[in-house]
């Protein structure tokens, strides 16, 4: 019977490491996507900017998966696992409830307290995946201090980075904020058990996120609704000014190619490694806030030492949890897991600790019908449709800064895919 | 009876009820601060 360890000697990357270029790929997508975004300064509500941004990201979670492997093939991935279905709209619901809970947060205590607090979702993502997962069982004590104390550092890293760049203060509500930034760390922590469970399921990614979306778009409608004045939102405004909604869609857009490398990056990695290794975006997103939107201009030396420090204590961090590589031990705690999941589901065994390895007994199933072409040409023209009438703010930007970050993300891009299309085709 | 046979495969496994848990209460959390 083949195991997860039998052909990786086959290959020239190691999964591991691709998992961790994957979850570093992610950082920089995800550190990047708030920065469209700071170019709406109008006073919308954030029950606003998030929905108008899910809708440029569910228009992107459709097309990436049609474009790389067809609606055929994604439709047949969820057929062979319908119950995942319910876990992946689960995992957008608890997306959508932590989004909205980490806007009461930043209300009521400020995004200082509130960062914080959440960023602790890696924790909690790390203790998941010991419990449910059996994630580090039989891993040496190098490795364990490794994962354990890398996600701790990273933690506390972005608390540092946090402290440099905001200065709010504390509401009247302070004790509501901080149970909210609680809650939106459990949303946010607990979101990644579904997506381990299906890729120990032998899901694909791609797939997992089509389902994953509907979940998330409607529970986020459903909040905006219900907690945003209804109909009189300012999200329906919004939706009326295609001039600002095309920064919002493109934030969308930025996310959803950074949740895709970590969703690849949860299936290679596990959730333990890879949740603090892609927390690391907040790097990038001090990179953007600070190079190109002058964020940190005039900083006190005080602020500059939290950054820098901040910065090396990530950097380690990620450093030390890209290095703990899952020893045999570890590997077959995980086939455990495999097996457990194909009994109680009746999945074929072969077919998912295949697809554990990137590959899969029938590659053809990837061809495409006329109608992916027409989804992904439909995505394109609302994006195109909206960028011809996108207004630029008078905002000050360092166009220098904005081509040397943007020509990192292209980088990132053409890395992460290389290395996922190569060793696994995207599966 | 594979509908079926699948929802009871979910319903019982207390993997699902981790999520499950932290998604109502989160529900609960929000009309709470509201």
């Amino acid at each position: 019977m083949a195991t997860i360890v039998d052909k990786q000697g086959k290959h020239r990357l190691s999964l591991h490491g691709l998992g961790v270029i994957c979850a570093l790929t992610a950082a920089v997508w995800l550190g990047a996507a708030e920065a469209p975004t700071k170019l709406v300064t109008a006073g919308f509500s954030p029950f606003a900017i998030s929905s108008a941004m899910v809708c440029g990201v569910f228009l992107s979670r459709w097309t990436f998966p049609t474009l790389l492997k067809g609606t055929a093939y994604v439709f047949a991935d969820l057929a062979e696992k319908k119950h995942l279905i319910v876990w992946a709209l689960l995992a957008g619901v608890l997306w959508a409830e932590g989004n909205t809970l980490t806007v009461f947060a930043v209300r009521d205590v400020g995004l200082a307290v509130a960062f914080p607090l959440w960023n602790a979702n890696s924790l909690i993502g790390l203790l998941w995946g010991r419990v449910l997962f059996y994630e580090l069982k039989g891993a040496n004590r190098g490795n364990i201090a490794k994962v354990v104390l890398g996600a701790v550092a990273i933690a506390l890293a972005a608390v540092m980075l946090a402290f440099s760049t905001v200065h709010a203060g504390v509401g009247q509500h302070a004790m509501h904020g901080v149970i909210a930034a609680i809650g939106a760390a459990f949303c946010f922590g607990t979101m990644y058990v579904p997506y381990r469970k299906a890729y120990l399921s032998g899901m694909n990614p791609l797939s997992f996120v089509t389902a994953f979306t509907v979940g998330e778009v409607t529970m986020m409608f459903a909040l905006t609704f219900a907690l945003d004045h209804g109909m009189h939102s300012s999200a329906v405004q919004l939706f009326h000014q295609p001039g600002l909604l095309f920064w919002l869609f493109l934030g969308g857009c930025v996310w959803v190619v950074g949740d895709l490398f970590q969703q690849f990056a949860a299936k290679y990695v596990g959730i333990g490694r890879g949740i603090p290794l892609s927390n690391t975006n907040q790097l990038w997103g001090l990179a953007w806030g600070a190079l190109v939107f002058g964020e940190l201009a005039g900083a006190s030396h005080e602020r500059m030492l939290l950054v820098i420090g901040g910065s090396v204590v990530m950097i380690l961090g990620a450093l030390a949890i890209s290095t703990a590589v899952a020893s045999e031990q570890e590997q077959h705690a995980t086939n455990e897991v495999v097996k457990r999941e194909c009994e109680r589901y009746d999945l074929d065994h072969e077919k998912v600790v295949l697809s554990q390895q990137g590959d899969e007994l029938d590659r053809s199933a990837g061809d495409k019908r006329w109608w992916d072409y027409a989804i992904v040409a439909v995505a394109t023209g609302i994006f195109v449709w909206l960028a011809v009438r996108a207004v630029i703010p008078p905002l000050q930007m360092n166009l220098r800064w904005l081509g040397v970050l943007a020509g990192i993300l292209l980088l990132a891009l053409a890395a992460g895919t290389y290395c996922l299309g190569k060793r696994t085709n995207f599966e | 009876m594979r509908l079926r046979k699948t929802a009871t495969a979910i319903l019982t496994d207390g993997q699902f009820l981790v999520p499950l848990f932290v998604a109502v209460a989160a529900a609960a959390l929000l009309v709470f601060l509201h």
